[in-house]
């Protein structure tokens, strides 16, 4: 089904072309239309979220509570809250440390026990892998453990890595260590990469595609 | 200066070049090859086919424009196989940017279904601040209050008889930034949900344990994550159209690569023979 | 003095331990009520550092105009986009169909994306330049990466597909990548993964206990 762009949207497909090429513009050296876009996307960043504050933020937050609510103890975090501003106060900024301190309590707090389940315990329980199963030896249960085992070890770097009975398991770290940051480097490209195809997606079948009537 | 060192000490410029060249070539060309599935996307796939109609599940799309190319064409097909299957969607953010993204898509895959807005198969809640994602285990009606187009959630059909996560078969996250281990770590391990992923590709070897461990069921790695789901749900789109230009993109980082290395053994050659 | 620098860590060690606590206690009441209200206060707390963030923009480049430093000119540009998007979000909405959605799609997601789209032009370059296979390691690492590349694209699998030579399978190179990250990768990515939530663990501890004081400034 054809459908054909309205105003507003061709504008909107020439004004996003425009920024987009003179954001690449920059690929060729430092220019006047590469900074009028640096500058737009850092206003247009901040104007965006503070354009949302009062919608998403304030009024399900602050607003909802207190007025439709009746929860006037939400007046306690806002006064805390209403501290940070003492930070442009030399004589005052000390009570700016209270909200930091509440945030960091609750925070830390609040995200350890969560940590330790999922990201230690969880992680060390699916390292307990057997070597041996009904279908026989498990050679890649073995490299896991191997390769885990290690890893610590190479990080662990209280006892000099050069001793004797050390060297070997800090070297089969590296071996896995650079392995997994090969890996990480090859998937980098590709992400990278993606973002470029997707502009250039744009470019091609969105704008060009729209200006000389072809698609995808 | 000799011709090998002329080359490592060539103009970046023509480097960029090619670099376009080798994107735009595919492109225009129409590249397409066939796309072999990954098992973290297989498990994905087949956990949400195995979900019956009426399930609900929650689709957070954590990410902001810097990401879209990647992640974006997920959540696409993601909806549509929801929408398919008639799996409802409850459609969040934990990034503020990710609001205006996830109305656009949420509300246009849902006219191709011809699907409409009015809280029946889908509902879009868009951005709430704070730790949301410990609220939505408590009480999900209470965090969020109101749908994007301030709507009560109550008196929307697919939130009636909703508290929270326990009415959900499965939550995923889609991010470019460390937010899926906040999904493992609290809804995951707190609320014992099962957690999906899409990451772009500079998270993907990170999850690998979490999949491992089966604290995942199932994760989308990048553009060629989504181009793998595209090819499972059977409806291409722009994450298969961009993998010709992909995967000239990668033969071109891999002969850079081996043609600085032999340039840079053979100088080392001459310096050693000299 | 109490008050400038030790009840704020008596603070932060009283909410920590309580929120570590209340892990444990399954109370409904402390585990839905007390939660969700904590969790909003310290929505509420953050809101306030929005309006430090915003100053200090602000502040930079109104210096940069009234001392007309380098590129000033644009300065004016970015208070203009930031008022606009701002009056558009605060006096017309911001739905799906609203001029701020429409400024948002129009010049927010294009910049975005291709700020960081130029970091492939970057990473072609400094892969002709500077990737060396100068050790064992490095060769390693880049041998590991050209899998990875190979076996995460459609020209890899078609190129180098799974064969067999009489009845022994070969694998392509879409399985090996399979298999470097599946265990490999796997082991690796934990024992990092491990190290990185020790250290936070450390970290935070320290914060709640307060041998970490960094963060009162």
């Amino acid at each position: 089904m054809e459908t054909t762009l309205s105003f507003a949207d061709m504008v909107s497909l020439f004004l996003a072309a425009f920024l987009t090429l003179a954001i690449f513009s920059f690929l060729w050296k430092d220019n006047f239309f590469y900074k009028l876009g640096e500058a737009l996307f850092v206003g247009s960043a901040v104007g965006y979220n503070l354009g949302l504050i009062y919608d998403v933020i304030i009024f399900p937050r602050w607003v909802t509570p207190i007025f439709y609510q009746y929860k006037f103890f939400y007046l306690i975090p806002t006064v805390i809250g209403a501290m940070y501003i003492t930070r442009f106060s030399r004589k005052w900024s000390w009570l700016s440390r209270y909200p930091m301190a509440m945030l960091i309590g609750f925070g830390s707090g609040f995200s350890i026990p969560y940590a330790i389940q999922a990201s230690i315990f969880k992680q060390v329980s699916a390292s307990m892998l057997p070597l041996w199963s009904s279908a026989g030896f498990e050679l890649n249960n073995l490299l896991m453990v191997i390769g885990v085992l290690t890893t610590l070890f190479y990080f662990f770097f209280s006892i000099e890595h050069n001793r004797k009975l050390v060297r070997i398991p800090v070297r089969i770290g590296i071996v896995f260590i650079m392995i997994s940051f090969g890996a990480t480097f090859g998937f980098t490209v590709m992400a990278r990469f993606s973002l470029l195809i997707g502009r250039v997606n744009f470019l091609w079948y969105d704008w060009l595609g729209a200006l000389f009537g072809f698609k995808a | 200066m000799s011709v090998l060192q002329k080359l490592l000490t060539i103009n970046p410029r023509y480097v960029y070049l090619v670099v376009a060249v080798a994107v735009i070539f595919p492109m225009v060309w129409d590249l397409r090859l066939p796309t072999v599935t990954s098992p973290p996307v297989e498990m994905l796939y087949k956990e949400i086919e195995s979900l019956p109609p009426q399930s609900r599940i929650i689709l957070s799309m954590d990410y902001d424009p810097s990401t879209v190319p990647e992640l974006h064409p997920m959540s696409a097909a993601l909806l549509r196989q929801c929408f398919a299957k008639g799996i409802r969607v409850f459609g969040m953010t934990l990034n503020i940017q990710g609001q205006s993204l996830g109305v656009e898509i949420m509300d246009r895959i849902a006219k191709e279904f011809n699907i409409p807005n009015d809280g029946s198969q889908y509902v879009f809640v868009g951005f709430r601040p704070g730790p949301v994602i410990i609220q939505i285990g408590e009480d999900i009606i209470e965090t969020f209050q109101t749908d994007f187009q301030k709507r009560d959630l109550r008196s929307l059909p697919m939130m009636v008889g909703v508290k929270n996560l326990d009415q959900f078969e499965l939550c995923i996250s889609l991010s470019g930034t460390s937010v899926g281990y906040s999904w493992i770590a609290t809804p995951g391990t707190r609320y014992r949900k099962k957690i999906a992923v899409g990451v772009t590709g500079i998270l993907v070897s990170n999850f690998y344990p979490y999949l491992q461990s089966g604290q995942l069921v199932g994760m989308l790695g990048g553009l060629k994550g989504a181009a793998e789901y595209e090819n499972l749900i059977q409806h291409e789109d722009k994450a298969k159209q961009g993998m010709g230009s992909q995967s000239a993109a990668h033969i071109l980082i891999i002969l850079l690569i081996i043609a600085g290395n032999i340039i840079y053994f053979v100088q080392r050659r001459q310096a050693e023979s000299k | 003095m109490f008050w400038q620098r030790q009840f704020p860590l008596v603070v932060c060690f009283v909410l920590g331990v309580s929120f570590i606590i209340q892990f444990f206690v399954k109370h409904p009441v402390i585990q839905s009520d007390v939660i969700n209200e904590a969790a909003n206060f310290a929505t509420i707390i953050g809101i306030f550092a929005l309006v430090l963030g915003l100053y200090s923009i602000t502040r930079m480049h109104w210096m940069k105009i009234r001392h007309r430093r380098k590129d000033w000119f644009f300065s004016y540009v970015l208070f203009a986009s930031l008022l606009l998007m701002t009056l558009l979000g605060w006096i017309l909405g911001v739905g799906n169909d609203t001029p701020f959605q429409w400024m948002y799609m129009a010049v927010m997601v294009p910049l975005s994306s291709t700020m960081f789209s130029l970091l492939a032009f970057y990473m072609a370059s400094a892969s002709f330049r500077a990737f060396r296979a100068k050790s064992f390691e490095s060769t390693l690492l880049l041998l590991a990466a050209i899998v990875v590349m190979l076996g995460r694209v459609d020209i890899g699998p078609y190129m180098f597909p799974d064969t067999s030579i009489g009845n022994m399978p070969i694998w392509g190179v879409d399985e090996i990548t399979n298999w470097l990250l599946e265990i490999p990768n796997t082991a690796a990515s934990r024992g990092i993964g491990l190290g990185i939530a020790l250290g936070t663990l450390a970290t935070s501890l320290k914060m709640i206990l307060g041998i970490e004081r960094s963060y009162l400034g």
